[in-house]
């Protein structure tokens, strides 16, 4: 359940994302009413002024910001989707900022070289990889035939068992 | 280290009419201290003073870090001037801070968005939105004639508008819903 201070920055946040909607939206803002953002805007500062008093209790806070989360509707939940708990903005990974796929043939000099297994590749942090070593899709558990493990935290790639020369290596990130 | 006079200031919700404040200073005084006397002026060069006070000053024993002075009656932008003084009356030092009051209509603003937990829709009555929001522009244009521009007859005249709100609020906002 959002604490008032949780739902005073979603408000902050409503506020923005609803004057820009209705700005896009042309013609009487697509029904949204026009005098949202100033609503929330209005409200947001009651209650947060309440909640700079400790008395929670007594000003009645819960029913106030509660008001205030509702009145927020649809930009409520998309601007509580923005934040984390901490109170920051969350990192939202973009489909179009995914990283471009990387395919070489193993040779001296390739990404991976011929008797090697292992490479960091840190543009690729952060994603999943899909492994296709000569045209057939390799799986992260070892059951004894060839496979490869992913570190998505430190980029780290290895492959079981090592490259040799003229092998063919596609290394896919993905969300 | 040499002595800095400072305070602060502050209000409880639910007295609105008394204004609290904390010795804040450092160091030591050059000479002792023996009293304190606050000021509060108004806009008009007029002083705030409770009941019964026939200085245009409060008297502050230096023994007690606060003391809470009863003497609003509305919300004010008002000059604190306090002055640390030593047996024979003689000013030490002093230091003046033009600070917001702004308790009474803070406090309004908030009774009506309580009144919309009760009654979400009253927000769409015509008036109803119309003067909140003249309420909240006013309390906001004083505070910021306060913290951007230090203009103490331009925060009262905003505080003065959000108070002819409030005192009048039967007539500007819709009581019976």
């Amino acid at each position: 359940m959002s604490t008032p201070a949780d739902i005073i920055k979603i408000a902050k946040i409503s506020q923005y994302l609803s004057q820009n909607d209705i700005e896009n939206k042309g013609l009487y803002g697509g029904g949204t009413d026009l005098l949202l953002p100033q609503k929330i805007y209005n409200i947001r500062k009651s209650v947060e002024w309440a909640n700079s008093y400790n008395q929670p209790i007594e000003l009645n806070l819960d029913s106030t910001s509660n008001y205030l989360n509702a009145l927020c509707g649809k930009y409520g939940l998309e601007a509580n989707y923005l934040i984390s708990p901490g109170g920051s903005v969350s990192f939202v990974t973009s489909p179009l900022s995914t990283p471009n796929p990387i395919e070489f043939i193993i040779s001296g000099s390739s990404l991976i070289a011929n008797g090697g297994s292992s490479v960091i590749i840190s543009s690729f942090i952060g994603f999943n990889l899909l492994f296709i070593r000569n045209g057939i899709s390799q799986s992260s558990i070892d059951n004894g035939g060839s496979y490869f493990t992913w570190n998505k935290g430190t980029g780290t790639f290895t492959c079981y068992p090592a490259a040799t020369t003229d092998e063919l290596f596609q290394l896919y990130p993905f969300i | 280290m040499a002595f800095a006079q400072d305070f602060t200031t502050s209000q409880t919700v639910g007295l609105p009419s008394y204004i609290s404040i904390t010795d804040t200073s450092t160091g030591t005084p050059s000479a002792t201290i023996a009293s304190r006397r606050v000021y509060f002026i108004t806009a008009n060069a007029t002083y705030l003073v409770q009941e019964g006070t026939i200085t245009d000053y409060e008297t502050w024993a230096y023994s007690a870090a606060s003391k809470s002075f009863n003497v609003l009656d509305k919300d004010y932008a008002l000059y604190v001037k306090v002055q640390w003084l030593d047996s024979s009356n003689v000013v030490l030092y002093e230091k003046t801070s033009l600070i917001g009051y702004t308790l009474y209509n803070e406090s309004f603003d908030y009774q009506m968005t309580q009144r919309l937990t009760g009654n979400p829709l009253l927000i769409n009555d015509d008036s109803f939105f119309e003067y909140k929001s003249e309420l909240r522009v006013s309390i906001d244009s004083g505070d910021q004639a306060i913290s951007l521009a230090s203009n103490i007859y331009n925060a009262q005249q905003a505080y003065d508008r959000a108070t002819k709100l409030r005192v009048n609020s039967q007539y500007y906002f819709n009581t019976n819903n």
